[in-house]
């Protein structure tokens, strides 16, 4: 509001000077110059109070959507000058989704010691971030006049991991298949049984350890289990260019992958094998359940629709890694025509199709109305005729 | 400014209501209509307190937000409702054309009764800068400039207040849990009022030394639109003027003229110039007696149906046909001189001259000639009128002559030597004062001489108290006057001692500056009164008792009335301050730069601050990379060592006499002082050639 007073003041100064000058009145020139130098000397505070800084910034290097992510921001002034307070504003990339965006503290920087800003921001999509530089903006004391500087600082990383979005769907996977060591072994109840020790890796769970073994090798080792189900299930994410529908922060994409991580997260835990065929190295996934949930994190923080190829044309690529008896969890929001034909031509191997259905998101992408939904009855139908398990995924209103 | 305070008080509705209460003052007294100043100064006074108590009402409600709508609305009927509204007022209310300042106060009032937070509270402003720029364009009311400048201060303050509002706000926003934990962190180290203070007085500075050099620089572009007088003021003023020509009053009390431009004037010299003159004194002030002369004397005055329209010598036609002089007042060996004016913004309807006109450029039906010299406009001068005339001025010394009036003005000798109404003290003290003089002239200046030893000229001389003759209390009770009591007083005292004199009120040039045409500049502030006595063959001669008489306040001999911010000494005293300003930061900068040690301890430790910045800025700025706040200056410049090339044992030895300076209990003396100085100059002079060889 102040700005408006300050346009005001400027407006006023212009009129009182044609005014002046008109009329030749000497009281209108003095005012002309009390407003122009109020005006002069707050400009020149709002300047004098951006120049010669000094930035560092600190942040967290990951952390998970929605999780509050605190910026600090340390500043010092070059100069041994008195300052009316300055606020910083980062920048943030436009690709960051931020939400409750917190402004920083105001502070009055100081010649002889760091003073500390802050500013909280919860970051509402999955992406690795990196950026640089801030902008500081200063007012004089009267907030008349801002002046905004730029300056250069070291970059700062953040990842923003997915969260786990909790769903309740029936899966039907089938039990006691494999192809894998882990995975072919027999199926010897719903237990999980020990079937090897070996070295301690960090990530293990200490209540794994062998004590006896460790013990006598002086090492640390701990049990290794053996699946008890010979449940395997494969992943495959529709992530086709243009596949992605509703807002930055709440699409079909981020929804899939907050269901994808809590579903393997599950999965996990119960001593099931997830894998995501397409996007990693199935042979270089880890054996431990939270490393593996580690991996999977950074997998699902990767993935973008902004691939040329569609879910069939993925489920295609990777059939030779699909292994009898193993189940296929085919996440799709829009409709791909040759997808139930591909799902038909692989056999012996359960599909699970996890539907997206566009009406629940694509009201706030207008751009994309077109695409033909999953979710359509016809096109759901052709999957289940196709041979495979159908769930159609609940709208997900907030990703965290 | 240091003092934290989060929420809207009873000191911002204060200064809120102070701010509109300068503007709605100023307006009223511009109009010269005090009642209506009082009015409402005094309805937004209870507006403003009604309007805190409803703030208070409704703090934390949801309520609150409405008072921007309320005062919108309000504002709106104070559109509609304009002609309603200010007939309520006192004083007549506002003139037609100046309903619009009507609207802008009815709006600070409704404005300072539903201002309640500080949205509405900032925006109280706006009207009443429109208020003062409609009172500058006037410039009818002298104390309007030192009001804005208050009404400046008031806004800055309310400003700040606000803006620091603002600033709570966000902290808050931001996570801040207490103001006192800022106060100590992070606005621990905020401009304080040493800046709020500086700034105040290097903008009043600016302002009092800026405008007249600004005014002075657009002189010859500036003035080219005539302002009218709102109609009130100009009635008031044309019935002041009307009641002046026939009849003055003397003594009432300070008059304080303003800078208003009357005219430019093109003359030989500075010049008394004649406006009006009066003869009978009523005992307390002055009245023009019209008598009638013989029958078959031509000294009538004329109509203008009578006017001549032979041309005279200068292209002009003439005042009387073949007769270039007036004959009331024959000069005799007189010297004829031009007088142009222009740029007139008098409303008056007399031609203002050093003498009686004899010639006159333009329409004769516009101009009467009266028979003593004068000229009566028949409309006053347009702003846009250049007119020149040629006036009779006496060039011959009064000194040896007889104050005799000529045969032509043989009927109104009774008039000029009236003794009527003139006190016996007065009287006897022109007596006395004439004792021993042996010609007309030297008792003039006998009776000039005892005016100026007796009184003082002061400005802010008070009124002449009821029933008390003012010539008489000024000569001999209070002592002090302005212009009109020192003319009275000579005027009377010359027709004590026989000498013909008369009162005469115009204009004198106290600003002897021409502009590029040769004009001289004419203001309210010139309006001015003095004494003339008739001389034989010489004419009128202006006498001014108050050229040397001692000041009290106002320069000695000053004519005009003017303010107190106007007169030479405080206009000195502020240049004095702006120097002292300007050099002020000259030598605070000195300091800084250690040109200035004075051998105290904070002032080493501070120069050895400075030189401990320079180095590491040194550093820096040769190897690119910033010092961490977690680094020791020798950690930095270990890592920094690669980049530093030959100059790095000179850095590392550096940075262990830093160290010592800053951190030993021995303190450092001034040598070892400048020995550090130099080191580091020298450093920073080496990397500065390396950077160069590398470039």
């Amino acid at each position: 509001m102040n700005r408006y007073a300050s346009l005001a003041l400027s407006v006023a100064s212009m009129f009182f000077m044609v005014m002046a000058i008109l009329v030749n009145s000497p009281p209108l020139f003095y005012m002309v110059t009390a407003v122009l130098a109020t005006l002069g000397a707050s400009t020149l505070q709002a300047m004098l109070s951006v120049r010669a800084l000094r930035f560092e910034r600190y942040g967290p290097p990951a952390v998970q959507i929605g999780e509050p992510v605190t910026v600090e921001i340390t500043v010092w002034s070059e100069r041994r000058i008195t300052r009316p307070l300055i606020t910083i504003i980062d920048n943030l990339p436009r690709t960051l989704v931020a939400q409750g965006v917190r402004p920083s503290l105001p502070v009055a920087p100081s010649f002889d010691q760091p003073i500390q800003t802050r500013y909280t921001f919860r970051p509402m999509r999955r992406g690795r971030y990196k950026w640089s530089g801030l902008r500081v903006r200063g007012t004089d004391a009267l907030g008349l006049v801002n002046r905004e500087k730029t300056y250069k600082t070291d970059p700062i990383e953040l990842t923003v991991y997915p969260a786990p979005i909790p769903v309740s769907i029936e899966i039907n996977p089938i039990a006691g298949w494999g192809t894998t060591d882990l995975d072919s072994g027999r199926a010897r109840g719903s237990g999980l049984e020990m079937r090897s020790i070996r070295e301690y890796t960090p990530g293990d769970p200490l209540r794994y350890v062998h004590w006896p073994t460790s013990a006598r090798s002086n090492k640390l080792m701990v049990k290794e289990f053996e699946t008890g189900s010979g449940v395997f299930l494969n992943f495959l994410i529709q992530r086709t260019k243009g596949t992605e529908v509703g807002s930055e922060a709440s699409s079909t994409l981020e929804a899939m992958c907050g269901h994808a991580l809590y579903i393997a997260e599950q999965y996990l835990k119960g001593g099931a094998g997830v894998s995501f065929p397409v996007h990693e190295d199935p042979l270089a996934a880890t054996s431990h359940p939270e490393a593996r949930v580690r991996e999977i994190r950074d997998v699902l923080t990767d993935l973008h629709a902004d691939q040329e190829d569609s879910l069939s044309e993925d489920l295609n690529a990777v059939r030779r890694h699909l292994s009898t008896g193993t189940t296929v969890i085919l996440m799709v929001g829009v409709q791909d025509a040759k997808l139930p034909e591909t799902i038909l031509s692989i056999p012996d191997v359960h599909f699970v199709c996890l539907v997206y259905d566009l009406n629940d998101y694509r009201v706030l992408r207008p751009g994309v109305q077109g695409a033909p939904s999953a979710a359509d009855p016809t096109y759901l139908a052709r999957l289940e005729a196709a041979g495979a398990e159908v769930n159609v995924m609940p709208k997900v209103e907030k990703v965290a | 400014v240091k003092k934290l305070d989060p929420n809207l008080g009873v000191i911002d509705h204060v200064l809120a209501a102070l701010a509109c209460l300068l503007a709605v003052y100023s307006i009223g007294m511009s109009l010269n209509n005090t009642e209506l100043a009082v009015f409402f100064t005094v309805a937004i006074t209870l507006a403003a307190t009604t309007g805190y108590a409803l703030s208070r009402l409704v703090k934390g409600k949801r309520i609150a937000a409405l008072d921007s709508y309320l005062w919108a609305v309000s504002g709106v009927a104070s559109v509609g409702l304009v002609n309603v509204l200010n007939g309520i007022l006192p004083g007549g209310g506002f003139p037609f054309e100046l309903l619009a300042a009507g609207i802008l106060c009815w709006v600070l009032l409704f404005g300072n009764l539903f201002a309640w937070r500080d949205q509405t509270l900032i925006f109280l402003s706006l009207p009443c800068i429109a208020i003062f720029g409609l009172v500058g364009t006037f410039d009818t009311f002298a104390a309007a400039t030192v009001l804005f400048f208050v009404f400046m201060l008031t806004i800055a303050l309310l400003y700040a207040r606000i803006h620091q509002r603002s600033m709570i706000e966000r902290a808050k926003r931001s996570g801040a849990e207490t103001l006192e934990l800022l106060r100590r962190g992070p606005w621990k180290w905020m401009a304080g009022p040493e800046w709020a203070l500086a700034s105040a007085l290097a903008i009043i500075l600016f302002s009092f030394v800026g405008a007249p050099v600004l005014r002075s620089t657009l002189d010859g572009v500036a003035g080219k639109v005539s302002v009218s007088l709102p109609q009130q003021r100009r009635q008031q003023q044309q019935q002041q003027q009307a009641a002046a020509a026939s009849d003055v009053n003397v003594g009432t009390g300070p008059a304080i003229l303003t800078d208003l431009l009357v005219t430019r004037v093109r003359i030989d010299k500075p010049r008394y110039l004649r406006l009006n003159s009066f003869s009978a004194y009523t005992g307390g002030g002055w009245s023009t007696t019209r008598i009638s002369l013989p029958a078959g004397t031509p000294l009538v005055e004329h109509s203008p149906t009578d006017q001549p329209t032979a041309i005279g010598p200068n292209g002009g036609f003439l005042t009387w046909p073949g007769y270039p002089l007036p004959p009331f007042e024959p000069i005799q060996n007189g010297r004829v001189i031009p007088l142009t004016l222009k740029d007139s913004n008098n409303e008056n309807n007399s031609f203002i001259a050093p003498g009686p006109i004899v010639e006159i450029e333009g329409n004769p039906e516009d101009y009467t000639f009266l028979a003593a010299g004068w000229v009566y406009l028949e409309d006053p001068l347009a702003r846009s009128a250049v007119v020149t005339a040629h006036a009779l001025v006496p060039t011959e010394s009064p000194a040896d002559r007889k104050a005799v009036l000529p045969p032509a003005l043989a009927p109104l000798d009774g008039v000029y030597r009236s003794k009527q109404n003139i006190a016996s003290k007065v009287r006897d003290l022109a007596y006395r004062a004439t004792e021993g003089a042996q010609s007309d002239f030297a008792k003039a200046l006998a009776i000039k001489s005892a005016i100026e030893q007796r009184v003082r000229y002061n400005i802010k001389a008070p009124q002449t108290p009821q029933g008390k003759d003012p010539v008489e209390y000024f000569l001999f009770e209070s002592n002090e006057g302005y212009c009109d009591l020192f003319a009275s007083a000579m005027v009377l005292m010359a027709r004590s001692a026989g000498l013909p004199a008369r009162y005469v009120t115009g204009y004198i040039i106290n600003d002897n500056k021409r502009d590029a045409e040769g004009f001289y500049t004419i203001r309210m502030r010139d309006y001015h009164a003095w004494c003339e006595i008739y001389f034989e063959g010489v004419g009128w001669v202006p006498f001014d008792p108050t050229e040397g008489a001692p000041s009290v306040g106002e320069g000695v001999g000053s004519t005009g009335e003017t303010a107190w911010y106007r007169s030479e000494g405080f206009r000195n005293a502020l240049i004095a301050l702006v120097v002292v300003a300007l050099l002020f930061p000259v030598y605070m900068a000195a300091k800084q730069r250690g040109v200035v040690v004075d051998g105290r301890s904070e002032r080493v430790a501070s120069e050895v601050a400075r030189l401990h910045a320079l180095f590491n800025r040194a550093i820096e700025r040769h190897s690119g990379m910033p010092k961490r706040f977690s680094q020791t200056t020798r950690e930095f410049v270990s890592a920094a060592g690669p980049r530093l090339g030959e100059a790095k044992p000179t850095a590392e030895g550096l940075v262990g006499t830093l160290e010592a300076a800053m951190y030993s209990s021995r303190q450092l003396d001034k040598e070892g002082l400048v020995a550090l100085g130099k080191s580091v100059s020298d450093l920073r002079a080496a990397l500065g050639r390396m950077k160069k060889q590398r470039a």
